[in-house]
This record gives C-alpha cells, sequence and structure tokens, in this order.
C-alpha cells in the first residue's frame, strides 16, 4: 500500500520533470534594426561563429535577458555583414534542462555563423 | 518498470531539434529587422519524433525563399504551450511526437531596391531662404535664448555657421 503511493508520487514527480522539459520559448533569427545583412547560404565560407545559449523562465515563458532572444544582437555585436542563423536544441541544452529546467528554466541555443566583410560574388564570364 | 519507462522519457525529452536560417544557393536574400514591415507572412509546422530525435517533417526555410522569391526575410522559432501538450500526451504512449511552429516573414521585393519618391510635389518647392529658429532653452520663461535677439537665425544651424562663412561658399 504505502510503496504503492510512493510510486505514484516518485511518477507523479518525473512527469512534472518531463513537462518542466517540454518548456516553451521564442527565439528571432533577425537583423539589427538599419541595417543590411546578407542572408548566407548553408555551403558558403564562414569566419566568424558565435554560439550563444538563451535561459527562458517560466519553463520558456519569458526569457531571463529579453535582448538575447534576437539573433541581432549577436550580428551586432560581432559586426557580421552576412550570415546564417541556426536555432537548435543541442543534447547538453536538454540535460541542462532537467536540473533547471524543473523550476521553470529551459535553454536553447542560437548560432550565427557569417563574415565580417561581404563576400564578393564571383563573376563568369563567357570565353569569347 | 513504470518508473524507468518516465525516466526514458526524461531522457528522450533532452533530444535535440534544429532550424536553419539560409538563403538558396547563388540567391541574394536580405535578413530583415525585428520592426520592418512583411507582407508575406506564413506559419509551419516542424514534426519531430521522440521529442526532436527524429524528425518527420522539417521546412526548409532556402527553399521555401527560393519559391516564395522572397528578397528578404526573417523568422521566428515558437514553442507553444499547445506544442507542449502535444509532446506530453504522446510521450506516454512513447512517441514523444514534437511540433515546433516555424514563422516565416518577409518581402518579394526589398523595399530598399525601391527608387525613392519625388516629394517636391507634396512640400512644394523647397526654400533657399536661410532657416530662422527661435531657441527654446529649458526654464527660460520667453522661450528664447538669453543672448539671442528674437528672428536672428542660430549660430551653426542651417544656413549659416558659427564662422558666419555660408555653408554653400566656395574654398579658399
Amino acid at each position: 500500500m504505502i510503496n504503492g503511493i510512493k510510486n505514484r508520487l516518485l511518477t507523479g514527480a518525473l512527469l512534472l520533470c518531463a513537462l518542466s522539459l517540454a518548456g516553451c520559448g521564442t527565439l528571432y533569427m533577425n537583423a539589427p534594426p538599419g541595417s543590411d545583412i546578407k542572408l548566407l547560404s548553408r555551403n558558403a565560407p564562414a569566419t566568424v561563429k558565435v554560439e550563444k545559449h538563451i535561459w527562458f523562465k517560466w519553463w520558456g515563458g519569458e526569457p531571463l535577458h529579453p535582448e538575447e532572444v534576437h539573433a541581432a544582437n549577436i550580428i551586432r555585436e560581432a559586426g557580421l555583414k552576412e550570415a546564417r542563423i541556426t536555432m537548435t536544441n543541442t543534447f547538453v541544452d536538454g540535460l541542462y534542462s532537467i536540473i533547471p529546467g524543473a523550476f521553470g528554466f529551459p535553454r536553447r541555443t542560437l548560432i550565427v555563423e557569417g563574415n565580417r566583410e561581404l563576400t564578393p560574388v564571383a563573376h563568369t564570364h563567357p570565353k569569347p | 518498470m513504470r518508473i524507468f519507462l518516465t525516466c526514458l522519457n526524461c531522457l528522450l525529452l533532452t533530444a535535440c531539434f534544429t532550424t536553419r536560417l539560409e538563403a538558396p544557393p547563388g540567391k541574394d536574400v536580405r535578413i530583415m529587422a525585428a520592426e520592418e514591415r512583411a507582407t508575406f507572412h506564413k506559419e509551419y509546422k516542424d514534426w519531430y519524433l521522440f521529442s526532436g530525435l527524429l524528425p518527420i517533417s522539417r521546412t526548409n526555410i532556402a527553399e521555401l525563399i527560393a519559391k516564395e522569391r522572397l528578397a528578404e526575410v526573417r523568422v521566428e522559432t515558437e514553442d507553444r504551450v499547445a506544442d507542449g501538450v502535444i509532446t506530453l500526451v504522446t510521450q506516454e504512449l512513447l512517441l514523444g511526437l514534437f511540433p515546433q511552429t516555424i514563422v516565416i516573414e518577409g518581402n518579394t521585393v526589398s523595399p530598399r531596391s525601391i527608387v525613392i519618391e519625388d516629394t517636391t510635389e507634396r512640400f512644394g518647392q523647397p526654400k533657399n531662404e536661410p532657416v530662422t529658429r527661435h531657441a527654446e532653452p529649458s526654464g527660460h520663461p520667453s522661450g528664447q535664448a538669453k543672448d539671442q535677439q528674437p528672428g536672428t537665425p542660430l549660430s551653426g544651424t542651417a544656413g549659416r555657421p558659427a564662422s558666419g562663412i555660408p555653408v554653400n561658399a566656395p574654398l579658399p
């Protein structure tokens, strides 16, 4: 009888943990205001790579630092002229989310790759 | 056994998922700022199994940019409460169906490439007279600078700089 209650309580606690891991959160892949940032393709070379971990509170309802959820901040700080942006939930993010996540602090990762100078476009001239 | 399964569920919920904002190869696309107006707005759902471990359907943003002929774009990734509930319910069946909302906004033509219209018709011809501005220093009841005569142009403002040389005067 006591063991049954114990098991149910434990299961309930673990489900609560699972609920917290399914936390929400919004990330914005945008550019700084007034800028002219070129979007890079997947295979384009990038000399700069910035990885930022974004923490949320209230199970993802609100970011801990609201300015961090915008990729625009990373682009501005790194002084990029062209960039490609990736939002990911890495395995490490997931592991981090187990303990802090249970208290409503999930984590996401924003990766910005780019160049500080515009890559010159390769022009192909037809052979005479 | 149930505890083991719940632990497994928790472990699965740490799974990975990724959304990439990239340009289609050979296309010139601009990233938009948050406050810019977008005429194109569409929401997509990315679906994963085992809480993100196995993608079932993923939005290929580069392909979409090419298909919709977007010249500029911005993306939002949202994990909504409803998405979390779907994950939880299906997690009990050890499926862990994980939806993620992707909001894509953009324009087919960049407003920066549009030539600015001639506003002389609406606002009239610009006047060549020097602009006379009255100083409005804070704390002065008359709204006029202490040493400034009414109606005289302010030093260093449009028309005449502080040195008294007209702005457009040729250099010696």
